[in-house]
């Protein structure tokens, strides 16, 4: 790691121009291998055993705030116990919470990396954002960012399309569609 | 005001649960030099600034540290998602589970509760910017020991990215910092 211990750059007056080409993780195929790695070790929610309709199982799904320590399983055992040897389809031979984040995490590939398109976009903004606050008189960096700017909006329009509304107030259409799409801490980038 | 924007500032992907580096980087979800305590010292500072440029960067710095505590939140959860009470049995967060069981709390690395003590407001503009810039420092060396002890290279790449962040917000306190030096010159009667 390069560690420039973080040094101002002089002079002030010129400052140094904000960072807008990082490259993000995705495109890099530096950083490709973990994220698949990540993909592949937990199989998809489609593939994931049918969890039943059963009283029993229906009282974990609609009692997920119930404490899990003492939640049985079919065959008497905590549901975090893994290979407890027994022949049922108890819950606890795949990791219950696992199943209910991947449940969360569907997003279509198209929909992921339009969206870190203008994650991307809009950290450029941001940066540049910044670096106007205290140089206001920039002209390059203005249209730098009138471009961006122009950039984002395109870009919103298609990523809502496909993901959902990135702010709530972007109306909803027959149903309420914010809560449609996962929350970005659910998502496998 | 503020408006949620239902993305994260930069993709956070994990190799996999890791108590251990779960455990570690709550120093910076509420450690003292944190995003959180960043957060909150800068959009708590601003309200008495001499400057527009210094309220400017106050309320954009603040509000990107909270999409940074966003960030390290969602490493964090990651990072414990789907992990058994076995796991966690025997791991640093045992003390954690004991207390918040599977939620998110703001504490440091060792345990210790985020309090506000860990930011200043002095309401005078030069030390309050020189306090900032001290804090940003501390959170790029932070970043840096987090980096020296993180395996995942999904982790190191967001934690190198937050790092850059804490370099270039040192950078604009201290062009802030040379504004307001400006501001008082020309308020100066020879």
């Amino acid at each position: 790691m390069n560690r420039d211990y973080g040094r101002m750059q002089m002079p002030w007056r010129n400052g140094m121009m904000p960072i807008v080409n990082i490259p993000f993780r995705g495109m890099m195929p530096r950083i490709q291998p973990p994220c698949m790695v990540y993909a592949m070790r937990i199989p998809d929610f489609n593939e994931m055993p049918d969890m039943g309709t059963s009283p029993h199982t229906m009282a974990y799904e609609g009692n997920i705030n119930n404490h899990s320590a003492f939640m049985k399983d079919e065959c008497g055992e905590d549901y975090y116990k893994k290979d407890c040897g027994c022949t049922h389809n108890c819950k606890h031979h795949d990791n219950y919470l696992d199943h209910l984040n991947k449940k969360y995490s569907k997003i279509s590939d198209e929909a992921k990396s339009l969206l870190k398109e203008l994650m991307a976009i809009e950290f450029a903004l941001l940066d540049l954002n910044l670096y106007l606050n205290t140089h206001p008189m920039d002209q390059k960096a203005l249209d730098q960012f009138n471009y961006y700017v122009e950039k984002a909006r395109e870009l919103v329009k298609k990523v809502e399309e496909v993901y959902g509304p990135i702010t709530a107030d972007r109306g909803a259409n027959d149903e309420w569609e914010w809560l449609t799409q996962p929350w970005p801490w659910r998502i496998d980038f | 005001m503020w408006i949620y924007e239902k993305k994260l500032q930069y993709p956070v992907c994990v190799d996999g649960p890791d108590l251990r580096l779960a455990a570690l980087l709550y120093e910076q979800y509420g450690g003292p030099d944190g995003e959180l305590s960043a957060g909150v010292r800068y959009l708590n500072q601003r309200y008495y600034m001499p400057i527009k440029e210094a309220e400017g960067t106050l309320t954009d710095i603040g509000t990107e540290e909270f999409s940074h505590w966003e960030m390290i939140a969602t490493l964090i959860f990651k990072l414990t998602q789907g992990v058994s009470i076995e796991e966690i049995k025997n791991s640093p967060l045992a003390g954690h589970y004991a207390s918040h069981g599977r939620a998110l709390f703001p504490h440091d690395a060792v345990g210790n509760a985020w309090t506000a003590a860990y930011i200043q407001a002095k309401g005078e503009i030069i030390a309050d910017l020189h306090e900032n810039m001290a804090a940003e420092q501390k959170a790029r060396v932070t970043y840096e020991h987090l980096i020296d002890l993180s395996d995942d290279p999904g982790v190191k790449d967001t934690l190198k990215f937050l790092r850059e962040r804490e370099v270039v917000h040192y950078q604009r306190f201290g062009e802030v910092l040379q504004k307001v030096y400006e501001y008082q010159d020309s308020k100066r009667f020879y």
